[in-house]
């Protein structure tokens, strides 16, 4: 029987975070951290460096394990947790029972699955993963990326600087349709079209090739597409598999209140695996903030985290609402997209020079999204605003109006 | 802890600072290589907080090395770190992925070919290189409370010759 103060389910990036915030506020409290991997905290969105080679899985790791016993983190890695018993107050795992006080879910969450389980089918989720697609990549002349969003486009980015030709099978009508907006979507699609990238818009994968291994597979609109390996990239689900066996109240993710506390007292969730208010409408006040959404994002990961370690660390904070917000590079063009990007009833103001692109949505004075190619400056101070609700449509337009944003570049060569 | 000021109505444009700034983060500091890059300095010094969006005068860029910084929150790379109660963004480790530029509420840091970078206040010498080459004092490197009530007394005076307490100010 292991007696821990503060237990910790998962190491990801939520976890590492209510750990740290724990011990700032709690310098004797015993804190154990359990994990189901290998590998402590090490940095998710890298791993697709791992599978093209360019880095080692040891290059992520983020805080080793030398660091651990500075900040007195028990690190008990493999460890799969099988029940929790609220009443008790311990959790069954392979390493026996664990006696908490305080308990943190960080489980994160899954890959969704396709409908076929064979050989040459990968899922990218941890840095097992990539390490048994790099391994497997050596033979493989031909891919195929399941799925538009954001983590197969940066698989498709992967296997290109790797020399590998890539076909995407996208389910909606371009890709990356709930990150971006249709205009920036296209951009980047017609970028990667030039660089020979095939994208299969408007199709999903119905049955698979198998001969002596994985040769292609078949659409739903009867294509064979050859191929020697399929990744699969449709987004993920919270793992809350554990949280609904133990009495937990569960959505789509475990639900939270503003302080990342579950309907059982002592129990806290964050990151991939909790359903937190959002502030996305741009309103934060208290009877706007019922709408609770999953947001699987790093930062908004890290700042619940955050939250969930200072409140069971006895400090109270209140959680300022996720807003889902994107940041992609591919080929030298930056684009970053955050709030709403598209929809019914907003303001849309939109300026347009040369390849860059900016769209600003408002309801009324606030802002509650924007999308800005290639000229990325200053997008914090939106997705402040949008967080926030402070009217800012005047000084954006004033902004543009000088030009003095929009064309920094030319400016400056008028300055000098 | 002492940070950088910037003094608006003194302000000539002359843009020394921003070639001071390029000349020090270069490794053997010419000048040949500044007026070839200079397009670029805007990256290091230019306007971009909210009050003063509409201004195109360069003044640095002020990062407040907030006591939670969400840029090292957002970091994936743990390029971005906070030591010695300064953030400080380590150009070898960063990966370009802009979450700090998405997050970071003041408009602090900026990409810059591919990785991201911010003001580190010349962490290596005794005054930062924009301060040194401001020649009209524009720019200042004091204390927070030193340059409130520095400000304050100039506000007092309002006439122009009144300002001298700040000008012979020692920094």
């Amino acid at each position: 029987m292991i007696k821990a103060q503060y237990l910790i389910i998962g190491n990801g990036v939520s976890g590492m975070h209510g750990a740290y915030f724990i011990r700032k506020l709690d310098r004797k409290g015993n804190i154990t951290i359990l994990t189901n991997e290998a590998t402590p905290f090490y940095s998710r969105p890298l791993i697709i460096d791992v599978m093209t080679g360019k880095k080692r899985k040891d290059d992520l790791i983020i805080l080793d394990e030398k660091k651990h016993n500075i900040y007195g983190f028990d690190l008990k890695k493999d460890v799969t947790v099988f029940h929790i018993d609220t009443k008790k107050r311990q959790a069954g795992t392979s390493v026996g029972d664990v006696k908490y006080e305080k308990l943190l879910i960080a489980t994160g969450a899954l890959p969704k699955k396709t409908n076929f389980e064979r050989d040459g089918i990968f899922y990218l989720r941890t840095a097992d993963d990539a390490e048994r697609i790099g391994r497997y990549l050596k033979k493989v002349k031909k891919a195929i990326v399941y799925g538009g969003g954001p983590i197969g486009i940066k698989t498709v980015y992967g296997l290109l600087s790797m020399g590998i030709h890539v076909d995407v099978i996208v389910s909606s009508s371009h890709i990356l349709s709930r990150a971006l907006d249709r205009k920036a979507s296209i951009c980047f699609q017609e970028i990667f079209e030039k660089n020979g990238v095939s994208f299969y818009c408007n199709r999903e994968i119905k049955d698979i090739i198998w001969k002596r291994g994985l040769k292609g597979i078949v659409t739903n609109r009867g294509e064979e597409i050859p191929g020697d390996i399929v990744i699969a990239g449709k987004g993920v689900k919270p793992d809350i598999g554990i949280a609904q066996d133990a009495g937990i109240m569960t959505d789509k993710g475990i639900i939270v209140d503003d302080t990342m506390r579950t309907n059982i007292d002592n129990i806290f969730a964050a990151g991939d695996a909790a359903q937190a208010s959002s502030a996305e409408s741009g309103e934060q006040r208290a009877e706007n903030r019922g709408k609770k959404k999953v947001v699987s994002l790093w930062h908004v990961g890290a700042s619940q985290g955050k939250t969930a370690g200072c409140n069971m660390a006895g400090q109270s904070r209140i959680y300022e609402g996720s807003v889902s917000s994107n940041s992609v590079e591919y080929f030298g063009v930056k684009c970053i997209s955050m709030g709403i990007v598209e929809g019914e009833g907003y303001e849309e103001i939109v300026f347009e020079e040369g390849r860059i692109y900016k769209k600003y949505l408002f309801n009324g004075e606030t802002l509650v999204g924007a999308v800005l190619l290639d000229n990325i400056e200053g997008a914090g101070l939106l997705l402040n605003a949008i967080r926030t609700g402070i009217p800012i449509k005047n000084s954006i337009l004033q902004m543009h109006n000088t030009k003095s944003a929009i064309c920094n570049e030319v400016n400056m060569e008028v300055l000098f | 802890m002492r940070e950088i000021h910037f003094i608006k109505d003194r302000c000539v444009e002359c843009g020394a600072c921003k070639a001071a700034c390029i000349a020090e983060h270069q490794k053997n500091h010419t000048i040949y290589d500044t007026i070839s890059l200079m397009p670029m300095a805007k990256k290091r010094l230019s306007g971009n907080l909210l009050n003063s969006m509409d201004d195109v005068l360069p003044h640095p860029v002020r990062c407040v090395h907030c006591e939670e910084p969400v840029c090292v929150e957002a970091c994936i790379s743990g390029a971005m770190k906070k030591t010695d109660n300064r953030v400080n963004s380590k150009w070898g480790q960063c990966v370009g992925c802009f979450m700090c530029v998405m997050t970071c509420p003041y408009g602090a840091i900026l990409p810059f070919f591919g990785k991201a970078i911010k003001c580190d206040q010349c962490l290596f010498t005794e005054k930062p290189a924009c301060v040194r080459a401001c020649p009209h004092n524009a720019i200042v490197f004091m204390e927070e409370d030193e340059f409130s009530r520095a400000n304050r007394k100039m506000k007092q005076h309002e006439s122009p010759q009144r300002e001298a307490p700040l000008m012979r100010a020692k920094y």
